[in-house]
């Protein structure tokens, strides 16, 4: 609104619900008492909406003139992103993660997957479509535990993920294709921009509770006239010019945290089918009561033990858990540099636990002598391995005595809890955006008809965007911004890369198992001393032998003894021929 | 307030002028920049130098704008 839509900053107002700001981008606490961040952000290159704009924000810890963006630059450019055990079983061990580890037929399930049109996806579950062996795989091990999706929810979601996502399939096994922020995202994301926004004017007013708007409806012209809010608990309504401007957030993936330390497991306060009147759920349920345009917040808030899962934050004094944690990383700990790279996923798991040490000091004011560790699971319903309860019903302790046992130091538990601070958070819907969900379900950022309304988040449509990042946040704002203020500005459709013709090869080897796929040395033929060779992934096989790989695996292709071998065969020589002398 | 000069250790082989032609290019483990040809927000960083500029002067040969005989004119 500022920088495009050069509105002023005094009169933008923002109304949250909490005491601070940042909603889903936390990051609290001291050594003392355990430092706590609800998640931790992977991030790529090609969040283009969220450096677009944090392109324009200034680092609080570089000097003037320099953006969010500059920083993060600074941080990754000179720090490669990888994982040395991405995935772990048999209390200790690292499992061989070098592939995706996908029959030719798995193979073929993810590829009639991106296949298929958005639109014939409507309320099926990734298991209903995929076989159980695929749900069994390294790569449904790493996809899952990486994007956080579960077994029973949207295969739409999955698919755009996949397309969205389609350029880092080669380096997901080892997580090189992703990079990650300097600290904690209020510390790195919130503090600068909330410090941006402040200095141009615009106000910020806590415990404030949207839970309904007046709509005027003149024909197929909706306009708010107002919003109904709690304002410290009091019942406040705040008029609405026919000129003025409405962004609302539909829901959030971390309303209703119940949170946990070392002694305590969290208790959940939100009804497990309806979060009740006192939530921020309730904007959405009365808008949706008002038309259709609005969508079906049931849907997604609806079903708790299907969207909850519990994360875990580690203050870590060195002990034999710290010193595990070293023989793990790709650097030490302690050096400034990535750790782990990313989560480490224990495959055998019952809760799929998985850990990471991001880049510390991971907070500003970190001791030196400190770690800062999350942790999290996916399955919430099962009892754990060595602790015999499900997660939510664990304390910080026991949390930490089933993480120990995965990586083989149960016997040094003691050692560990007494140089261990764990604080825990239960969100009840951490991934409602990702259950099953038909077109309707949710409504666009712009409303029909809606003059002054617009709406924002997780819970709202995208043309090809996915949802649970920080980019499409930002998109989904933007949108609306950019339409309810009539500003002729596009918001980019998703990086093309999913379309660039060198992605589709580079993934379709890693699908491969990193062999080359069918066709591949045929391809390599022909365009082998060709501008275009370098699209193509390298041979395993030295140059001497390939024409005879090349042959057999258009023998395989076509059967043994067709006629039309020899001819294909033939052609591509002389193609190859013809390119590669001097004249045309 | 980070020790910009010192923390900005970009590898010497980092290269200007990228040349998406040249080799294949795929994620891995060394990788800390995007692919060559990349487009989009993420490149329009405003790097850190690497060292002081103060007291730096540069030349530069070319005619000026300022002197075009102006089309309206
Ligand atoms: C554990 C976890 C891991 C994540 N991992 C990643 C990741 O790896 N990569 C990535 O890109 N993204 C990740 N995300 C997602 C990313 O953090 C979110 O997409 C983003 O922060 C959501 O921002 P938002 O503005 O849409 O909503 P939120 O940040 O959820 O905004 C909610 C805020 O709005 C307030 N609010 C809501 N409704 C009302 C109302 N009616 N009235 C007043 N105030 C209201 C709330 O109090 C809260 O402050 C993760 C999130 C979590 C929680």
């Amino acid at each position: 609104m500022i920088r495009d839509g050069s509105m002023k900053g005094e009169d933008i107002t923002v109304l949250d619900t909490m005491h601070i700001e940042g909603g889903s981008l936390d990051g609290a606490g001291d050594p003392e008492n355990g430092y706590i961040i609800r998640g931790g952000r992977e991030m790529n290159w090609n969040y283009d909406n969220l450096w677009d704009m944090f392109q324009d924000v200034q680092a609080l810890e570089l000097p003037e003139g320099y953006s969010v963006l500059d920083e993060y630059r600074l941080v990754n450019d000179n720090d490669p992103n990888f994982s040395k055990a991405r995935l772990m079983h048999k209390r200790g061990q690292i499992r061989d993660f070098s592939t995706l580890g996908l029959s030719k037929p798995q193979q073929w399930e993810l590829i009639r997957l991106l296949l298929k049109r958005k639109e014939d996806l409507d309320d099926i579950t990734i298991e209903q479509y995929f076989s159980s062996g695929f749900l069994e795989t390294n790569f449904w091990f790493l996809w899952r535990s990486m994007f956080a999706f579960e077994n029973w929810q949207s295969l739409l979601e999955m698919k755009l993920y996949m397309h969205r996502f389609l350029d880092a399939i080669d380096g997901l096994t080892d997580m090189s294709a992703l990079i990650f922020p300097k600290y904690n995202q209020f510390d790195s994301f919130v503090r600068p921009l909330v410090t941006h926004l402040r200095e141009r004017g615009v106000k910020i007013q806590f415990d404030t509770r949207v839970h309904d708007l007046d709509i005027k409806v003149d024909g197929d012209a909706r306009t708010v006239t107002a919003i109904h809010a709690k304002v410290g608990g009091a019942d406040t309504r705040i008029p609405v010019g026919p000129k003025d401007l409405v962004f609302a957030l539909t829901g959030s993936m971390t309303e209703g945290t119940a949170y946990g330390d070392m002694d305590h497991a969290p208790v959940l306060a939100r009804g497990k089918h309806d979060p009740g009147e006192a939530s921020d759920w309730t904007l959405w349920t009365n808008l949706a009561k008002k038309s259709p345009i609005f969508g079906k917040p049931e849907k997604f808030y609806g079903n708790v033990d299907k969207s909850m899962w519990e994360s875990v934050t580690l203050t870590c004094k060195p002990s034999p858990f710290v010193d595990r944690l070293k023989e793990l990383s790709v650097n030490d700990p302690y050096s400034g540099k990535t750790v782990t790279g990313g989560i480490i996923t224990f495959t055998d798991s019952n809760w799929v636990l998985s850990f990471t040490c991001n880049r510390q000091p991971h907070f500003p004011t970190q001791p030196k002598d400190v770690l800062v560790v999350w942790v999290y699971a996916l399955l919430m319903d099962k009892e754990g391995n060595y602790v015999k309860k499900p997660m939510p019903a664990c304390t910080g302790r026991e949390i930490l005595a089933e993480l120990c046992y995965h990586l083989g130091i149960e016997d040094k538990l003691d050692a560990v809890v007494a140089n261990t601070k764990a604080r825990l958070a239960l969100m009840p819907y951490i991934t409602a955006m990702f259950m099953p969900r038909a077109a309707g379900d949710r409504p666009h950022p712009v409303p029909a008809g809606c003059t002054n309304l617009g709406l924002m988040g997780q819970f709202v449509e995208t043309s090809n965007d996915i949802i649970f990042t920080m980019d499409s946040s930002v998109r989904t704002a933007r949108i609306a911004v950019y339409t309810l203020l009539k500003l002729p500005k596009q918001v980019p459709d998703i990086s093309p890369t999913q379309y660039d013709i060198r992605t589709i090869l580079k993934g379709a080897r890693a699908l491969n198992n990193n062999e080359p796929f069918p066709g591949e040395r045929l391809l390599h033929r022909l365009l082998d001393k060709t501008y275009y060779s370098h699209i193509l992934p390298p041979l395993p096989e030295p140059d001497a032998t390939r024409r005879g790989s090349a042959e057999r695996e258009l023998a395989g292709l076509l059967g043994k003894g067709d006629q039309a071998l020899g001819a294909i065969i033939g052609w591509l020589e002389r193609i190859r021929e013809s390119i590669s002398t001097r004249k045309g | 307030m980070t020790d910009v000069a010192s923390s900005s250790t970009s590898p010497n082989s980092f290269e200007v002028e990228t040349d998406a032609s040249r080799r294949y290019w795929h994620n891995s483990s060394h990788n800390t920049l995007p692919p060559p040809d990349m487009m989009g927000a993420y490149m329009r960083n405003r790097p850190v130098p690497k060292g002081p500029v103060e007291a730096r002067k540069a030349w530069i040969s070319a005619a000026a704008s300022r002197d075009w005989p102006r089309l309206s004119t």
